[in-house]
């Protein structure tokens, strides 16, 4: 048995305000190190809670109860300061808008070693080159991306912040949507570059997504969420192949369905009539 | 019979608010665009990322812009839907309908479903009271609303059910032709399949040709008979659904296609930075 990477258990969020709406229910998730974990779902179904509940954040005006472990440190009662040299030192998070991420003032040198800086007591020489490691790592050119701010990488900009993720070189990283907001290509880019980081660096992984494809092409295994609810864990291959929970299938349908998999007669563009000039 | 709608050379250009590093004061969103769509019940599907113009040709087809040049035919007639003047402009829109990607945007906080459609048909002079009052319900039952959400406000539906109003208020004046830009791309995947379902079979039983502007090529390849892929304003390949997906011709088709993610997905094999043309 491996060492366990985190150990979410029985975590239940309900929000204080208005009806009391629960927005986490009764919650087990874990991981070993070096696993990649896929936390799945639609809107409201509480991956991207769960995910950020890892980095010992939670909405303020929930009320928790549950464990959140991760490398067997209860991040969830941690004072604000230790949380947060704890997150520093052992976890990442890569967010959706790359662009909500980096200081549109500061040049990407400062955003990728400030952190370093800061926290690891680096020298500015030594923290440069960390970064321009990092930098090299997610096939960006370190002497051009250094001198730039961040408007000047805009297509690559996702890029640069898996740089500063991995440059810290965390225990752990986590994917909020990360190729959402992406152009599809740019998509494809970002999710072979996290897996590639992520299994060079052996860092553990989890990815939140709305698409259990790309969630399959990387993960070792899958949660599956909604409402608030796991309502189904297993390896990929199984979770993909045999999913147990009619929620899941219904996904994998919807999925299949829009991403043109699977041949849908009756729409326009399975037709075989001839189409039209 | 001419066709329903004759699309030629569309092109449009934005200002830049400052010049471009190559000293261009002005942007080519659209260069040159044309298509048709043959006859009642036909459907194009115009797929293409960001800043692709795939949204300018849709804003153009409904008159929100004004083409620098080109025509638009409509039913044999030309057509300038961006003149300002009262009477052109209800004769078109009572013909072609637009539905727009942001369900939370584009329907009237203040206003119930209910009140919604029954603006519209007022508007558009549809019988007593009592007529319209039947017609928002069979509106509201034709896209599988359930009656008791007509009276309703927006904001205590789902973005699928508001997407269902915001086509149900498209479909009050029977159009011929509906302009869906980027219609399903804010909504979950499983709310996603179940309003792409709808489309399709109001397009089967009311012989509705729709023109679906989307950057996702699932959607694009199961909505579209006929498929145009843009890039940077031009159309860079157009045919048959089932010919452009199963037998794309250009890279970028080619790369888009494999951007998609799909069972056995690979990311590492798209190469955006190969397809330069």
């Amino acid at each position: 048995m491996t060492e366990p990477l985190f150990e979410v258990e029985d975590l239940t969020m309900t929000l204080r305000a208005g009806h009391g709406k629960t927005i986490l229910r009764s919650v087990s998730v874990g991981a070993s190190a070096g696993e990649a974990i896929g936390l799945i779902g639609e809107s409201g179904a509480g991956k991207s809670t769960t995910a950020r509940a890892l980095l010992g954040m939670t909405p303020p005006e929930a009320a928790v109860h549950g464990t959140v472990r991760v490398l067997g440190t209860d991040v969830l009662s941690l004072r604000r300061s230790r949380l947060q040299r704890f997150r520093a030192e052992n976890v990442a998070l890569i967010a959706q808008d790359p662009r909500a991420s980096v200081n549109p003032m500061h040049g990407i040198e400062v955003f990728l070693t400030e952190a370093m800086r800061a926290n690891r007591n680096l020298s500015k020489a030594e923290a440069r080159r960390r970064a321009a490691a990092a930098l090299e790592q997610v096939g960006l050119d370190p002497e051009k991306v250094l001198r730039s701010y961040p408007h000047e990488v805009s297509g690559g900009l996702q890029r640069v912040v898996i740089a500063a993720a991995v440059a810290v070189e965390p225990r752990l990283l986590i994917a909020d949507e990360p190729s959402t907001a992406l152009d599809v290509a740019s998509q494809a880019t970002v999710i072979s570059l996290l897996r590639r980081v992520a299994r060079r660096s052996g860092a553990g992984l989890v990815l939140v997504t709305h698409n259990i494809e790309v969630a399959a092409s990387v993960c070792d295994r899958l949660v599956v969420m909604r409402a608030g609810s796991v309502v189904e864990t297993g390896t990929t291959d199984q979770v993909l192949r045999r999913p147990l929970a009619e929620y899941t299938r219904a996904l994998i349908e919807a999925t299949r369905a829009v991403s043109g998999a699977t041949d849908r007669d009756d729409f326009p563009g399975n037709a075989t009539e001839s189409a039209h000039a | 019979m001419p066709e329903l709608m004759k699309v030629e050379g569309l092109r449009k250009t934005f200002p830049l608010p400052t010049p471009a590093a190559d000293g261009r004061r002005s942007f080519v969103a659209v260069d040159g665009v044309s298509f048709a769509v043959a006859r009642p019940g036909r459907t194009i599907a115009i797929v293409g990322e960001s800043g692709s113009g795939k949204s300018t040709v849709a804003r153009m087809l409904t008159g929100l812009e004004r083409p620098d040049s080109g025509r638009i035919h409509f039913e044999g007639r030309p057509v300038e839907p961006w003149r300002r003047r009262r009477a052109d402009r209800f004769e078109y829109a009572r013909r072609v309908q637009m539905v727009f990607q942001d369900p939370y945007l584009s329907l009237d906080p203040r206003l119930t479903p209910r009140q919604c459609l029954d603006e519209v048909l007022r508007v558009h002079g549809t019988g007593s009271k009592h007529v319209r009052s039947d017609r928002v319900a069979e509106l509201g039952e034709s896209v599988g609303l359930r009656p008791e959400l007509l009276d309703s406000m927006p904001r205590q539906l789902s973005g699928g059910e508001r997407q269902r109003v915001a086509i149900a208020r498209a479909l009050a004046v029977e159009p011929s032709l509906l302009i869906l830009d980027e219609a399903v791309s804010a909504l979950d995947v499983s709310t996603q399949w179940l309003v792409l379902q709808l489309i399709n079979r109001l397009r089967r039983e009311l012989d509705l040709s729709y023109v679906f502007v989307t950057h996702d090529l699932g959607v694009a390849r199961l909505m579209g008979a006929h498929v145009l892929v843009m890039r940077r304003g031009l159309v860079v390949e157009e045919g048959p659904s089932a010919q452009v997906f199963d037998n794309p011709q250009h890279p970028y088709t080619q790369l888009l296609i494999r951007s998609i993610p799909g069972d056995g997905w690979n990311p590492d094999a798209v190469h955006p930075e190969e397809v330069t043309q």
